[in-house]
């Protein structure tokens, strides 16, 4: 479902954020892309959703590659990351139709669809308000919706639950979980190894944008003779420091 | 490309604006409030000011007091109005202000008689203080008049009479049209107050669209969307042109109620300050084809601007930093407005007409006075809509930079 080799990213002549990276998830699971901050986690993910374009390397989502079919891999992603914010002066529910207008969804699907992820993910009934009254959470919750319209195949979140509460946040990892389906993968990248552990069968642990190790959760303990995964990425990030 | 999607993106931008209450009102009052102020209610007390100036009773210092005949001073104080006040040194007594002018008599005295010598009377006043004007003009008037009365009573003594001086004489007669009179001096503020219009509109979009969709953080989510940067970039630019059309639209309607309603609200100035006001005054008076003519103009300078700003507020990252990156933009266009005022001395040529901005302020000016023709028009015109073109080119090549969208 996504397959990423040799995946290098410059910014000028200084940055290096991500080299060399490679990595592979499968339809089915959810896949961990863990790093501390400034790994380069965020550069990953964006030339994944064909934002940034990549400086060398290869990059393909759901069979197509990125550089040359951004369109396609468009289509067939769902993004969503901790600073996504919303039209203030639009309500939720014109926000997800506004957006679902561009994967040729017809007015009568998206009430169908709209009416399906109120459910899934809670929303009661602030659809019809403006976003501005909003709680970060709710907003959270219309972010997730927005990207998982169009059902993708593949859902990037990009520390998704930054800055949200207990509760909010349950939301956002159970609706990951839900979403994996056989056909489906989610791409759940976080510094936070409590969540990757909850949710994550493998995962790939990046720092300074290289690949530092890339396998199950279980083996990234036992490998590192760790109890939990946040002391196997402490130990993993600090060798290589 | 696909239209439907640029006009779904061009719907959301204006109705997320019109939304926006505080700033729709705002964008449609202004120009209602602004332009009775700047044509009529800034003539009007200007006039009321220097007409205030002319019948005050200023104070003139005089060095030498004793010396002045009896028939200049009594000019001076009963023509003239002013009060005479002896002075040691009148340079600084006009320098410190305690006088508004003065006069130094020389020590050997003033004529009573022609037929002498010509005697050199000193006035002192600021030359760059503009209330000094009024009273050096009184009192150059009143000197001039004195010396013309000794003139006179000479010729007199000869059997010659008054004419004698002045065998031919210039009479001016104003040769204006009718519209280039209803122009009037301040005609400049209505190039100043659309082009204020279309600019202040455009980037209430332009601003929310490109600096505020990256500070709320949807910029990323509507890239990450099926739809191409183009498309996305096309949607904006229709918003932001379309409402920049609605700025001069209401401006426009401004100008024409600020027109029809001129006597109501010059009659609260008095007569003599209306009489001025509607002299100076910028009253448009244009038929059918003169809107169109400034309505294309207005639309193909919206369009033109529309790209600009777009393309420059790409670069901020936050809506205060995106209006910084704007003053500027509005910088060029109050400035070029202002230089209007001597629009006059301001050699005609296609050339000119074809400089993005002052070549449209320029062809408004025109318009208003009645003097553009359509061949102008059209190099305007051609030149704002070549113009257009290139900013949204720049502004697409920002759009789709990575270095410009997400810069650290
Ligand atoms: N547009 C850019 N220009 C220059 N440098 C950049 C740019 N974007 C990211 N970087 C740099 O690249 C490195 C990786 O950044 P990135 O945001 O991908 O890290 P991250 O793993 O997502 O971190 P965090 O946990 O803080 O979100 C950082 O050193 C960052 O400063
Ligand atoms: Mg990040």
């Amino acid at each position: 479902m996504i397959e990423v080799s040799g995946l290098t990213k410059r910014f000028g002549d200084k940055v290096i954020a991500v080299q060399d990276l490679s990595f592979s998830a499968k339809a089915g699971e959810i896949y961990g892309l863990l790093g501390p901050n400034g790994a380069g986690k965020t550069t990953t993910l964006r030339m994944l959703a064909t934002l940034l374009k990549p400086s060398s390397g290869s990059l393909k989502v759901a069979g197509y590659d990125v550089t040359t079919h951004p369109e396609d891999v468009r289509r067939n992603i769902g993004v969503v990351n901790g600073g996504m914010g919303l039209y203030d002066r639009l309500t939720g529910r014109e926000i997800l139709e506004y957006f679902a207008y561009f994967y040729g969804i017809g007015k009568i699907d998206a009430q169908k669809r709209i009416k399906q992820l109120e459910g899934a993910l809670e929303m009661t009934d602030l659809l019809d308000r403006r976003s501005s009254e909003y709680s970060t959470g709710m907003k959270q919750k219309i972010v997730i919706a927005r990207a998982v319209l169009h059902e993708p195949a593949v859902l990037i979140l990009d520390e998704a639950t930054n800055g949200l509460d207990v509760v909010a946040r349950r939301a956002v990892l159970e609706f990951a979980r839900a979403y994996r389906s056989k056909d489906r993968v989610v791409l759940f990248s976080t510094h936070i190894m409590a969540e990757a552990e909850e949710l994550c069968e493998r995962a790939a642990i990046i720092d300074h944008g290289r690949l530092v190790a890339q396998d199950s959760v279980a083996n990234l303990k036992t490998q590192s003779s760790a109890n939990n995964l946040e002391e196997a990425f402490f130990r993993l990030t600090r060798s290589v420091n | 490309m696909r239209g439907k999607f640029v006009w779904h993106v061009t719907f959301k931008e204006l109705l997320t604006t019109v939304r926006d209450v505080r700033s729709f009102r705002s964008a449609v009052m202004m120009p209602f409030i602004l332009t009775p102020i700047f044509l009529l209610g800034f003539p009007a007390l200007i006039a009321q000011t220097s007409g205030g100036e002319v019948v005050r009773r200023q104070t003139v210092g005089v060095t030498g007091l004793e010396r002045i005949p009896a028939g200049l001073r009594g000019l001076l104080e009963a023509e003239g109005g002013v009060k005479l006040q002896a002075v040691t040194d009148p340079l600084i007594a006009v320098q410190s202000g305690v006088v508004d002018a003065a006069l130094r008599v020389p020590a050997n005295g003033l004529p009573v008689a022609a037929g002498e010598k010509t005697v050199q009377l000193e006035v002192l006043v600021k030359f760059s203080d503009q209330r000094a004007s009024v009273v050096r003009d009184k009192l150059e008037g009143i000197i001039g008049a004195y010396s013309r009365k000794l003139v006179v009573k000479k010729l007199a003594g000869l059997g010659l009479s008054a004419d004698t001086l002045e065998p031919l004489k210039a009479k001016a007669v104003n040769a204006e049209t009718a519209s280039e009179t209803a122009g009037g001096l301040f005609a400049f503020l209505i190039p100043f107050l659309l082009l204020n219009a279309i600019i202040g509109s455009a980037a209430t979009v332009a601003t929310d669209s490109t600096a505020g969709e990256k500070e709320r953080g949807s910029l990323e989510i509507l890239l990450v969307s099926p739809i191409t940067r183009l498309e996305v970039l096309l949607g904006k630019l229709g918003a932001v042109t379309l409402y920049a059309l609605f700025g001069v639209l209401v401006q426009i309607s401004a100008f024409v109620i600020t027109t029809a309603l001129s006597p109501l609200i010059l009659g609260l100035f008095g007569a003599n300050a209306s009489s001025v006001a509607e002299r100076l005054g910028g009253n448009l008076s244009l038929g059918f084809g003169g809107f169109a003519m400034l309505l294309l103009i207005g639309v193909s300078v919206a369009m033109m601007l529309s790209g600009l700003l777009i393309a420059v507020c790409l670069y901020a990252r936050s809506f205060k930093e995106a209006q910084t990156y704007l003053i500027p933009v509005q910088l060029v266009s109050v400035f070029s407005s202002i230089g209007l005022q001597f629009g006059d001395f301001i050699q005609r040529s296609p050339a000119l007409y074809s400089v993005p901005v002052i070549g449209s302020v320029i062809g408004i000016l025109d318009l208003v006075k009645g003097k553009l023709g359509l061949e102008m028009l059209l190099v305007i015109v051609a030149s704002n809509l070549i113009f257009a073109v290139l900013t949204a080119f720049l502004a697409l090549r920002n759009f789709r930079s990575e270095q410009v969208l997400f810069r650290n």
